[in-house]
Formats: C-alpha cells, sequence, structure tokens
C-alpha cells in the first residue's frame, strides 16, 4: 500500500501495478458475496485452490474472490477471464474439470454453463446468457472483476481517478452542477435530486458538516446495497469523498446494517485501506481537502433507514424519527448541516464525473436517469440482482432478464419499492420503470426491491404480510403508524380468516389517508400502501374474502375456520 | 413577522411554534403529547395543521411559524383524522366511561358503576376529573370508538414508594420520559421495545429504586392520565382547594400547590410559577409534605412529665409551669437552642423573648453553622462585610462550575442545564451525588486538602496573568505576593492530583467564563474550614466568579439575619454552647430546635417545643407541640436571600400553636411586656424595624419576592490575613431529610427506602 500525496499518484501507481502484475494467462473470477458463500462458494474457492497449487499453475492461473455477480440463481459461479465464460451452480467436484479442462485445454464444459432456453443453444459468456444481456451493468460491472479487499484492484480500473479530477479540475459548486446535470436522483426510495440536496447542505451554515451513507438496507430481500459494499466498497467511499467535497464536509459516516457482517468486514477493510493510501484524512492526495469516514453498524433496525433516526441512532439515541423541517441540511446530524444519501447513489457519483454528466444523462428516461439496481426475487425463474436502465419496461425484466414466472405459473403482479411500495398488476406489465411511473401506478421505486407473484399468491394475504411487517418494524413513537399499524393488521388477519365485515374496506380506506397523512415518518405515511395498491388493483379479491368467506388463490386456509383465537395477530 | 392563522393576520415577535401562536390567540387545538418545559416531541398528532403551500399536515407542536405563513387549524378532513387518531389512542386505553352513552347522567347518579370494572372504564381511574385524555374527548366529541378495545394486561407496578405505574392507562405521549431525560437529568425511566410493543419502563425493568430515580415525581406531574399516579391519594376524592405554600424542608424555597380536601392536605405538586423551581420539586417537597404533617409522632397536645412519664396536659398548665421554671432560674442558667427551620416571625420573636424575657439566657441556633455564617466570619477577621445574596438561576449562566459537596436539587437541575448548553462541571470530593454523572471531572481529593488545591488553582491562574479585567480589587497586590509562596507541584502532590489534572483545571477556569462556585455547608467546617473559604473566596474574585452557598434549613439565612441585629453569636461561642449542654453545663434547657443527641439527662429542667416526639422529648419535663410549616405559614428566606412568605393553608393540627405564639402565650404566663402581637402581621412589622435587613429603601417592610437587603455590605476584598484554624465540627447531626424533631429519612418508610435505610 502506498501513500499517495499528489494526483498523479494514483495513475504512477496504475502504471506500477500493471507492471508488477504476474502475467496470468488466465485469471478465475469466483463470485462470493454473501449469497454466493450461503450458495457454497468457499469449498470451491478452497478446492480451485489446491487444485492449482496440485497442479503447479500459481504462475499462469490467477484467482479472484469476487463480490456478487448478480446471477444468484446460478451461484456459486465464476468467469473465466479473458474469454469470460461463466460457469453456474458449481461444486467443489467440479473443480479438477474446470482446471483440467478449461484451463489446460480451453475446452468448454457444457453441464456447467447456461443454456438460452429460448435458442436451446449454449450461453457461453455473460453477454450471452439471457439473464445478463439486456442489463446495463455500469455500477456492477466491476464486480466481475475486482478483489474487493485489494484496492490495488481498485486501482485498476481507474479508481479515485474521478476524486482526483474533482479535487484538482472542479471547484465544489462544479462537482454539485456535474452531479445536478446528470439528473441523478436519490435510490434511496423517494428520489430527490442529489445535486439539489448537496446544494441545499452546501448552503447551510453550520460547522463542521457531515456526510452519511445510508446503508441501512432493510426491505425484505432487497440487497442491492449489501452487494455494492461487498463487492465494490471502495466505490462507494469514493463517492461520499466527491461529495463531502461539493458540499464542504468534513466528515463522514456509513451506516451499515450490523447482520450484513461481509459488508462490514468489506467496508470497514476498505476505510483502513483507504486511509492508509492517505485517501481519507488530511491533505486528500496532496489537496486542501480533510475527510475523516467513520464506519457505524446498526442492530438490524427498520426505522433506521429513515434519515432522522439514523442519524439518532449514529448519535446514541434511541432511533426514534424526528419531524421535518427542519431537514437534516439544516440541523441533521448533532445539530449541524448533514448530507444524507443510500449506498448506490453514492455509488453513481464516481461514475458521472468520470463519464461526465452528459453521458450518464444519456442513459435514463427524461425525468431519471442513469440505471437501477433491482433485487429481482420471489415467483421468478432466475433470481438476482439486476441492472437496468431507468425506463426499461417491466416486461424485460419479467420474461427477458427473470426468464418469467416459476413453474409455469401465470405472473400475477410484482411488488416493488419494499413494505411501503405497492403492487403493481400483470395488466401494467409495459409500464415503463421510473420513479414517476411508479408512483403514478401506485407503487414506488424504493431502494429497488422486486417481489414477483404469480397466479398462487393472495393479494390479501401479501397486503397482510407486508403490513406485519411494517407493525412489527414500526418505532412505536406517533400514535397515527403504532396503533394504526397494528388495528390495520388486525382487521387484515379478520378479513384473510373469513371474519371481514363488508364496512372493512372503506374502514381501512378511511384509516390508510389517516396514516397516509399524520404519520411522522416515512413508515407509517408509506405503511397503508399496501392496501391501498392491493385494494386498488385486486379489490374483488378483498371482496371474496369478505362476502363470500373465499381466498380465490388458496392461501389462506383458515378462512371460514370459527376458532376463536386465530383472531389475535402476532404480538 | 405576520403570519395568517385561520384567516386572520397575526403579529408573531419571536419564535414560536404554531400551537403557542394559536393559544395565544385562543385559538384550541388538541394536543396530548406537548408539555410547556419539553422539546417538541410530535408523537401524538392530535396537533396537525394545514399550511398553505405545504404537502399535507403539520404538526402544530414542532412547527415553527415562518413570515407569511398560512394557518388552517381546522378542515372536516383534520377533523375527521384528528378523531380517528383519538379514536386509535382510545382503542388501547379503557374507555368505556369516555364513550358512555350514558355519562352525562352517571356524573351525578352513578348509576352505570357497577357496569365498568377499572380496566375498562373511568369511574375507578385515580385521574378521573382531571385526566387530558377526558378533556380532549370532550373537545373533539368522541362519542364511539370504531376499533375493537384492546386491553395491554401490563402488570401494575406497585413496588416502589410514593407512586405506581400502570402502563395500561399509557397512551405514550413520553412526557415522563422526556422530563426524567430532559429536565431532571435522571434518565430513569425510558421506552421499552418498540413498535405496538413500546412501553415506559427502566432499564432491564428493574424497580425505579434500583434504576437510579430520585422520586423527584417530574414524571406523575407531566402525566396526562393516570397511568402514573401518587399511591397515598389514589382512592382520596378529588381535592376541592388548592394553596401555595413554600416548602419549609430545605433552603431553597421551592414554591408548591397544596392540594387541600376538606382542610387537609392530600398532595403537595410543585408550583408553575415558583421563582426557584418552576414547577419542579424534589422528592421531599412533592411527597412527604402530607406524610410530614399527619405523621403518628406529631405531638398534639403539651406534655408534661409526671411521675417520669410524658402525660397529656393544657397549655395553661404547661405553660405555666415552663414560665415558672424560666423565671426561677438564675442568671447564666438558661439555655435556648432555636430553629432555623421555622419563619422570621416565630424566630424573632422566640429571640426576642430570649433577649428580653431571659436576660441571662445564652441563645444559638443552626444558623450560626451556615456556611453564610462562616462567610461572615471570614469577612469579619479579614475587614470586609461579603454580600450573601446570589441568584441560583445565575449558576445556569456560569460557562465553568466547580461544587464542594453534595448541591440542592434545583441548583442541581440549574447546573445540569448549563451543563447541557455547553458548560463544564467539576465535582471536588465528596460522596457520589447524581450530579457525577455529568461531570468534565470527578476530583476526588481527600477532605481536608481543598484549600491547598484552590490556592494552587489561583497561583497558576496568576501566573499566567489571568486575574479578570476591571479595576484591581483591595488587596490583589497583597494576594499576589502571598500566592508567590504557594507550590502548586507540591499541593497536587498532596490532594493526589496529578500535575496534568491541575493545569486543565486552570485552564478550565481560564477559559471559561463566568465560573461558579457551588459549595454546601461541610466545606466550611472543621479546622481547615476557615482556611478552605478563604482559598476560595479569593479564587472567585480573583475569576470574578459567582460564590454560592448553599444551606440545609429553610429559613437559616433569615434566622442569621435576624439573630444578627437581635443579639448574635460567633460560630466559636455558638459552637461552645451547643458543646457544653450535653455536658451538663446549664441547669434549664429550652430546645426550640435541633440539639445534640444526649446520652443522659443534660439539665435539671428541659423544656423541648417542637412537632414531633423526637429523640430528645426522652429527657424533655415539657413538651410544648409546635405548628409545622403549612400550618404556621410565614415569612422565609431562602438561600439565595429571596424572601418570600404566605399565610397558613390549613389549621394546625390537634392543639399545636405557631412559635410566634407560643411564645406569646409564654411572655403573657410570665408577665412579660412587649409580646402582644395579635398575629403573625405584627410580629413582621416589628422586625422590619428592628432588623433593617428586612426593611427597604422607604423603610417599608419587604415583600414577598424581594430580596434581604444587606446594608452593610462592603466591596469584596481579597482574603490575605491568614486564616485561623476552625473547631472540631459541632456534635449534632446536620441532615437534609430532617425536619425540626423528625428524621424523616428513617421515620418515613419511603424516604427510609430511597436513601438505603432498612
Amino acid at each position: 500500500v502506498r501513500k499517495l500525496s499528489h494526483p498523479d499518484h494514483l495513475a504512477e501507481w496504475k502504471a506500477l501495478l500493471l507492471e508488477e502484475r504476474p502475467v496470468h494467462a488466465k485469471t478465475i473470477a469466483v463470485t462470493a458475496g454473501t449469497c454466493g458463500r450461503s450458495a457454497g462458494a468457499l469449498p470451491v474457492i478452497e478446492a480451485l485452490k489446491a487444485e492449482i497449487a496440485k497442479q503447479g499453475l500459481e504462475k499462469t492461473v490467477g484467482l479472484v474472490v469476487t463480490g456478487c455477480h448478480g446471477y444468484c440463481e446460478m451461484e456459486p459461479s465464476l468467469v473465466i477471464h479473458p474469454k469470460g465464460i461463466f460457469y453456474k451452480q458449481l461444486e467443489a467436484a467440479d473443480v479438477p474439470a474446470i482446471i483440467g479442462e478449461s484451463i489446460l485445454k480451453d475446452k468448454v464444459i457444457s453441464r456447467l454453463v447456461c443454456h438460452d432456453p429460448a435458442t436451446g443453444r449454449q450461453a457461453v459468456r455473460p453477454k450471452d446468457i439471457p439473464f445478463y444481456r439486456k442489463q446495463m451493468r455500469i455500477l456492477t460491472e466491476a464486480n466481475f472483476q475486482i478483489d474487493p479487499l485489494r484496492i490495488e484492484d481498485y486501482i485498476l480500473i481507474d479508481g479515485y481517478q474521478a476524486l482526483a479530477r474533482a479535487l484538482f479540475d472542479m471547484t465544489s459548486e462544479g462537482v454539485i452542477a456535474e452531479v445536478k446535470a446528470s439528473g441523478l436522483r436519490g435510490r434511496g426510495g423517494a428520489g430527490f435530486p442529489t445535486g439539489q440536496k448537496w446544494e441545499f447542505c452546501r448552503a447551510a451554515h453550520g460547522h463542521p458538516k457531515y456526510v452519511i451513507c445510508n446503508a441501512d438496507e432493510g426491505d425484505p430481500g432487497a440487497y442491492m446495497d449489501r452487494s455494492l459494499l461487498e463487492g465494490n466498497p471502495h466505490s462507494v467511499i469514493e463517492g461520499m469523498l466527491i461529495g463531502a467535497y461539493g458540499i464542504g464536509a468534513s466528515e463522514g459516516y456509513i451506516y451499515v446494517r450490523g447482520d450484513n457482517p461481509l459488508a462490514v468486514n468489506h467496508i470497514g477493510h476498505a476505510i483502513e485501506r483507504a486511509r492508509k493510501c492517505g485517501l481519507i484524512g488530511e491533505n486528500i492526495l496532496g489537496s486542501e481537502f480533510h475527510f475523516d469516514l467513520h464506519l457505524v453498524t446498526g442492530a438490524g433496525v427498520y426505522v433506521c433507514g429513515e434519515e432522522t433516526s439514523l442519524m439518532a441512532s449514529i448519535e446514541g439515541r434511541k432511533p426514534y424519527p424526528r419531524q421535518r423541517p427542519p431537514f437534516p441540511a439544516q440541523e441533521g446530524l448533532w445539530g449541524r448541516p448533514t448530507n444524507i444519501n443510500n449506498v448506490e447513489t453514492w455509488a453513481n457519483v464516481p461514475l458521472i464525473l468520470r463519464k461526465g454528466s452528459a453521458a450518464y444523462a444519456a442513459i435514463g428516461t427524461e425525468r431519471s436517469k442513469g440505471t437501477k439496481i433491482f433485487s429481482l426475487i420471489g415467483r421468478i425463474r432466475n433470481t438476482g440482482l439486476v441492472e437496468v436502465p431507468m425506463g426499461i419496461p417491466l416486461r424485460e425484466i419479467i420474461n427477458d432478464i427473470g426468464g418469467g414466472v416459476k413453474d409455469g405459473k401465470a405472473f400475477k403482479a410484482v411488488q416493488t419499492g419494499g413494505p411501503a411500495g405497492g403492487c403493481i398488476p400483470a395488466s401494467l406489465i409495459d409500464l415503463p420503470l421510473d420513479y414517476d411511473s411508479l408512483v403514478q401506478a401506485g407503487s414506488m421505486m424504493g431502494s429497488g426491491g422486486m417481489v414477483v407473484m404469480d397466479e398462487t399468491t393472495c393479494m390479501v394475504d401479501v397486503a397482510r404480510y407486508f403490513l406485519d411487517f411494517l407493525q412489527d418494524e414500526s418505532c412505536g413513537k406517533c400514535a397515527p403508524c403504532r396503533v394504526g399499524t397494528r388495528r390495520m393488521l388486525e382487521i387484515l388477519t379478520r378479513i384473510t380468516r373469513g371474519r371481514g365485515e363488508p364496512d372493512d374496506i372503506g374502514r381501512m380506506e378511511e384509516l390508510a389517508a389517516t396514516m397516509k397523512a399524520a404519520s411522522l415518518c416515512g413508515l407509517g405515511q408509506g405503511a397503508p400502501n399496501s392496501v391501498l395498491s392491493t385494494l386498488r388493483y385486486f379489490r374483488h379479491e378483498y371482496e371474496d374474502h369478505i362476502l363470500r368467506k373465499t381466498c380465490p388463490a388458496g392461501v389462506c386456509k383458515d378462512i371460514g375456520s370459527a376458532d376463536p383465537r386465530l383472531e389475535e395477530p402476532r404480538r | 413577522m405576520k403570519v395568517i392563522l385561520d384567516g386572520a393576520a397575526v403579529e408573531v415577535d419571536g419564535k414560536a411554534t404554531i400551537l403557542e401562536v394559536a393559544r395565544r390567540r385562543g385559538v384550541y387545538i388538541p394536543t396530548l403529547c406537548d408539555h410547556g418545559r419539553l422539546a417538541p416531541h410530535t408523537a401524538c398528532r392530535l396537533c396537525i395543521v394545514a399550511i398553505k403551500g405545504r404537502r399535507g399536515v403539520a404538526p402544530a407542536c414542532g412547527t415553527w411559524v415562518e413570515e407569511g405563513m398560512d394557518i388552517t387549524t381546522r378542515t372536516p378532513e383534520i377533523d375527521r383524522m384528528r378523531r380517528q387518531i383519538l379514536e386509535l389512542l382510545l382503542s388501547e386505553h379503557p374507555s368505556a366511561c369516555l364513550v358512555c352513552s350514558e355519562k352525562k347522567t352517571c356524573v351525578d347518579y352513578k348509576c352505570t358503576i357497577r357496569k365498568v370494572g377499572e380496566v375498562t372504564g373511568c369511574v375507578l381511574c385515580p385521574n378521573d376529573g382531571r385526566c387530558e385524555l377526558q378533556t380532549v374527548v370532550e373537545k373533539l366529541q368522541i362519542e364511539t370508538v370504531h376499533f375493537p378495545a384492546f386491553y395491554r394486561n401490563e402488570p401494575v407496578h406497585r413496588e416502589d414508594p410514593f407512586f405506581e405505574r400502570n402502563m395500561n392507562l399509557c397512551i405514550l405521549c413520553g412526557r415522563c420520559v422526556r422530563i426524567c431525560h430532559e429536565v431532571r437529568g435522571a434518565s430513569t425511566l425510558a421506552f421499552l421495545n418498540r413498535g405496538s410493543r413500546t412501553v415506559v419502563g427502566t432499564a432491564l425493568e428493574k424497580p425505579l429504586l434500583e434504576s437510579g430515580c430520585q422520586f423527584c415525581g417530574a414524571c406523575v406531574d407531566a402525566c396526562p392520565t393516570g397511568a402514573l399516579f401518587e399511591k397515598g391519594v389514589k382512592y382520596e376524592p378529588r381535592p376541592d382547594c388548592e394553596k401555595p405554600m413554600i416548602c419549609g424542608f430545605c433552603s431553597q424555597g421551592c414554591a408548591l400547590l397544596l392540594e387541600l380536601r376538606e382542610g387537609r392536605i392530600q398532595a403537595s405538586p410543585p408550583a408553575e410559577d415558583g421563582p426557584v423551581n418552576r414547577g419542579q420539586a424534589c422528592v421531599r417537597g412533592r411527597f412527604l409534605v402530607r406524610q410530614a404533617v399527619y405523621h403518628p409522632k406529631r405531638v398534639l397536645r403539651p406534655l408534661i412529665r409526671k411521675d417520669g412519664v410524658l402525660t397529656e396536659s393544657s397549655w395553661e398548665e404547661a405553660l405555666g409551669l415552663v414560665a415558672e421554671r424560666l423565671a426561677a432560674a438564675k442568671p447564666g442558667e438558661i439555655a435556648a437552642l432555636g430553629s432555623a427551620q421555622s419563619s422570621c416571625e416565630d424566630t424573632y420573636a422566640f429571640r426576642k423573648f430570649v433577649r428580653d424575657g431571659l436576660k441571662a439566657a445564652r441563645v444559638a441556633g443552626p444558623e450560626a453553622f451556615s456556611p453564610q455564617a462562616r462567610l461572615l466570619a471570614l469577612g469579619g477577621d479579614q475587614g470586609f462585610v461579603p454580600a450573601l445574596n446570589y441568584a441560583i438561576a445565575d449558576i445556569g449562566k456560569a460557562k465553568a462550575i466547580l461544587t464542594f459537596g453534595p448541591v440542592l436539587p434545583m441548583v442541581g437541575l440549574e447546573i445540569q442545564g448549563a451543563v447541557r448548553s455547553g458548560a463544564k462541571l467539576v465535582v471536588v470530593g465528596g460522596p457520589e451525588t447524581p450530579l457525577v454523572r455529568c461531570t468534565r471531572a470527578w476530583v476526588k481529593i481527600p477532605p481536608g486538602t481543598e484549600g491547598l488545591l484552590l490556592a494552587a488553582l489561583s497561583r497558576i491562574l496568576g501566573d499566567e496573568g489571568a486575574f479578570a479585567e476591571g479595576p484591581a480589587l483591595p488587596g490583589s497586590a497583597e494576594f499576589k505576593k502571598l500566592l508567590r509562596e504557594v507550590r502548586p507541584a507540591e499541593a497536587a502532590h498532596v490532594a493526589g492530583l496529578s500535575q496534568d489534572k491541575l493545569q486543565s483545571l486552570a485552564q478550565l477556569l481560564e477559559k471559561r467564563r463566568p465560573a461558579a462556585f457551588v459549595f454546601g455547608p461541610a466545606f466550611g467546617e472543621g479546622p481547615g474550614g476557615p482556611g478552605n473559604l478563604a482559598a476560595l473566596w479569593n479564587l472567585a474574585l480573583q475569576t470574578r466568579g459567582l460564590l454560592a452557598p448553599l444551606g440545609y434549613e429553610s429559613n437559616a439565612r433569615g434566622a442569621l439575619a435576624i439573630a444578627n441585629a437581635v443579639g448574635g453569636l460567633s460560630v466559636d461561642e455558638a459552637e461552645a454552647i451547643y458543646r457544653s449542654i450535653p455536658d451538663g453545663g446549664f441547669p434549664v434547657l429550652y430546645l426550640a430546635g435541633p440539639a445534640p443527641e444526649f446520652a443522659a439527662r443534660p439539665a435539671g429542667f428541659v423544656v423541648v417545643q417542637d412537632s414531633y416526639l423526637g429523640g430528645n422529648a426522652e429527657f424533655a419535663d415539657v413538651v410544648l407541640p409546635a405548628a409545622t410549616f403549612p400550618e404556621s405559614g410565614g415569612t422565609f428566606v431562602n438561600v439565595e436571600g429571596r424572601l418570600q412568605g404566605l399565610g397558613p393553608a390549613v389549621e394546625p393540627l390537634g392543639e399545636s400553636r405557631p412559635g410566634w405564639r407560643i411564645v406569646r402565650d409564654l411572655a403573657r404566663a410570665i408577665g412579660l411586656p412587649g409580646f402582644e402581637f395579635s398575629g403573625p402581621a405584627d410580629v413582621l412589622a416589628e422586625l422590619s424595624v428592628a432588623a433593617p435587613a428586612f426593611r427597604s429603601d422607604d423603610r417599608r417592610p419587604l415583600a414577598g419576592g424581594d430580596f434581604l437587603r444587606e446594608p452593610d455590605a462592603t466591596p469584596p476584598a481579597f482574603a490575605v490575613r491568614p486564616a485561623p484554624a476552625g473547631g472540631p465540627a459541632p456534635r449534632f447531626e446536620h441532615n437534609d431529610d430532617r425536619y425540626q424533631g423528625l428524621a424523616m429519612d428513617r421515620e418515613i418508610r419511603g424516604l427510609a427506602l430511597i436513601r438505603g435505610n432498612k
């Protein structure tokens, strides 16, 4: 690790690294994010190491342990560079064949490669695989190549060059102008224009100023941020450094869930490395810019993703949200101007500076720029993380990238935006996925969770599930959310147990209106969304449950049961 | 700035929330979590209003008005939402009575009382009739709750003294948690769990006794419902009147608002407008007034020892006996001990009686050992008269605070407030107190080394040129010369401090002005006491800091001023009297105040004038029952020098009488002229003539709220003469928890538990 005290040191170091790098004929990149590890990546890696040693190939074959490649369905997987052969669903037993056939003899092992279901032909390289073909992986591309524990790998892909550009070729205002021009909007949920947010914080009076990376990703089944922190932590750090320079902040915090230990580990490691290199600390790259970065691990409380709760948690208080205004840009962490962005937003920043705002703004729709990572899960064939340009039709994600609904069932709906989001019915399958269209459809972008449902899903039960999640995660501070979610859940539970009353729909709509308007924070305001959006598109299912006491999907087994003990939901 | 409230233009000065502006205009906005002393919590969401140009609704309590803001406090939709939110709260609060169709007739006829149990309605709730939830339900006209009732089934916490916690009645407004944290700095109560399982409780759900609770009762008074409720009055009917009263348990002079029912004290919550306490109290003022007044150890009729047994008698007989024995005593045979817990009226009458009626008597009182008396003694030795008045509120404005020994509760709150707004606190020596939690440093030095430490600080500050700016004070040249002989390194060694720590203390005093030095009675006691005081006096002068002496007894300042006017003794002389009494130095004893505990009969004839049968009643020949402070009222001077006077709130219990009346009747029995007082006003009028401290510039008597006058005070000067050695500490117990002859920390169970006395 080198101490970098001049912008040119980055390029010099890169040149040196290229020079020193052992010339491997082939490099094997194995996916080992949390998802890959749980699918069994570690034994495969051990076996690869052993086999390479056994064959004496250390000089000619490189092995890189990377973060998630996105295609979680096929994990553990690996890519053999430079040809880019993608092998799926590996076991340790496959390793001798991989080394023996593919490395030594350049043969493709057909049982380990993917096939295009449309043509039935082999799809060897990622770009041939339907899952990857329609994606635009600009944030996640590096996950195929770099070892997140090696800052050298990030330097080799021109890492921190965008920071150098910002520090030496641009003014703080220029950085903000560039981000504004890119049209980047917050990836955490609400989609507030990032540059504008920075501008507010820059203009606010108070010292010091803080930047925070919100990595408290808590939506069920959503793991975009975890994957970025695990696979490419330095891109987030670089984004924060650039943002801090633009805003005039001197300190930053990364608030990450403690129940993502690998992400905590990788980002913590990256911070230490960056500090050793002089990329965090005083006079960064020899400039006048000072910045310190801290890592805070949260205890896995959903409401900590709300910015004011998150700050309370960093301050060591009970994570209760507080009324805004004042917004964090005016009074944030410890009462100082603070800018909070989500992991994915920060990761976009170096990209914008590297490519230029115009090139970035060329991606996406008029009001939603760039790409978005979605976490595609549920009743879908290709589960995984997909990065697509904003505005891509839902159909392409479900049918082309996702490979359609599992087991040949009919597509019914997709739930987006996390528990506070909503359901989009199959009839809207051509909906372009951007911030505004999703809101119009009664859902939201959220952080990018996407739960696919088929005909065997009961929409009342889905609403009940998300409401149960939220009433459990409600912090309990404000009355509409604390008591409202609970009463709403009781009504839904009653309906799914066949004890719904004809007035219940109206009662829920009225309660939803109160919660939406009067709750203190986004959790309570968004809590009724799952009910409202399912009522909007699947009202008949509610009516079936209430009036006809049947569950069309056959999910609500207790319907019609007279057991009064079933009345009481989980507490 | 101008804002529009419900269509009307309103002029607003300074920072204000919408709720405050609306209240000033008389516009009702319902709220349950708002509290005047607390930061907005914005949790109950009942105060939602619409603001033109803003999406949705905003809570009035947590939204500050801005120029031109157009606010609508009521729309049909806001009313609907408010009602629904209240219904949500009521669905988790026993509300059968709140929405009962027979509510109106029930008030008069209790026709439905048997239809509800405690858990479903208000009828059996201790807070019935003064519940804020009831008020809001009335205002919002809730007639039905459209949600099924949900009973939390939380266990009722009855394990602690003084108040109960029934979280089934809690609406989670958070006022108790917030006042415990924001105002009292105790942070004993907290929100436990989250979401719908949230309850207010203590860490690990331990009893309050084990959770650092001070039992100040602030949470009980802040609670809008009956969730937190005082134990003793729980099942008593509602009070029929309220009377203000100055608490007589300590020298702060907190204002209480006694709740009375048929002439009996039920509870003693603090008064919101008390100049010292501003709506706060401590465990004694909040919970002990009723218990002390109606304590079983009260003496209700005069007692005379007959055949070795104290027997009830008439006032006539008792006074006759006392008069006879006092008159028969030879010169110098009588010792009379006063109290510093009686009103100025009582004290003056007693002092005058001893001076004029018992010419040869020696008289002393505990005020002679107060820090104020010791400061006066210091001035006497050094050739100046110190001014003793100060304002507790000024301690809160200090940037650096040093305390020596335990502090009074309200002073503690001021200090905590100062620390919250950035002041640094250093606790020097003493036992661990709640304040230690918010100190920058707790300097644990051996007792007796305080003076050395302070002199060393003066020296370091002097070296750094940190004499405060302004004209040089008398004696500063000599003081600087004296400082040259101080060896900070040596002092640090003796006090067991590192040099660095000493230096950082000095830096604190240099950088942070103004400083405040708060010290209790123990600081000036003992052989090193005068030296300590001189060193502290000099350091405070050097830094132009505030010197804040504290005291124990509720009227020590008043008693000191009276004693000085009517003929007082020096500290040494007073100590000599107290020391010689147990050894049989005086054949006749008149004990109107605390005395050392006697091992054997101390005199031939002992009169005890007290409200309680305390330890010394064992040796009494006559016991004269005195009234307690709520029964006698009167004028008290608190530790700041603030005069506060109020009439009696209740009739004296039994045949007990206020002190001034006992004196008058005794003088009458002896046949002594000059004591024909018809009431306390007469005594006060005479006092203001006799003691200039009680007279205003235009010679009128001082009124309540005025500060004691200090006409003799001289400009401050450095104490440069060598300080004499102090005598041994007096042999009677200084105790904040003692009221007259009642050791409340032993005789009142709840306080005994809190103080750890089994």
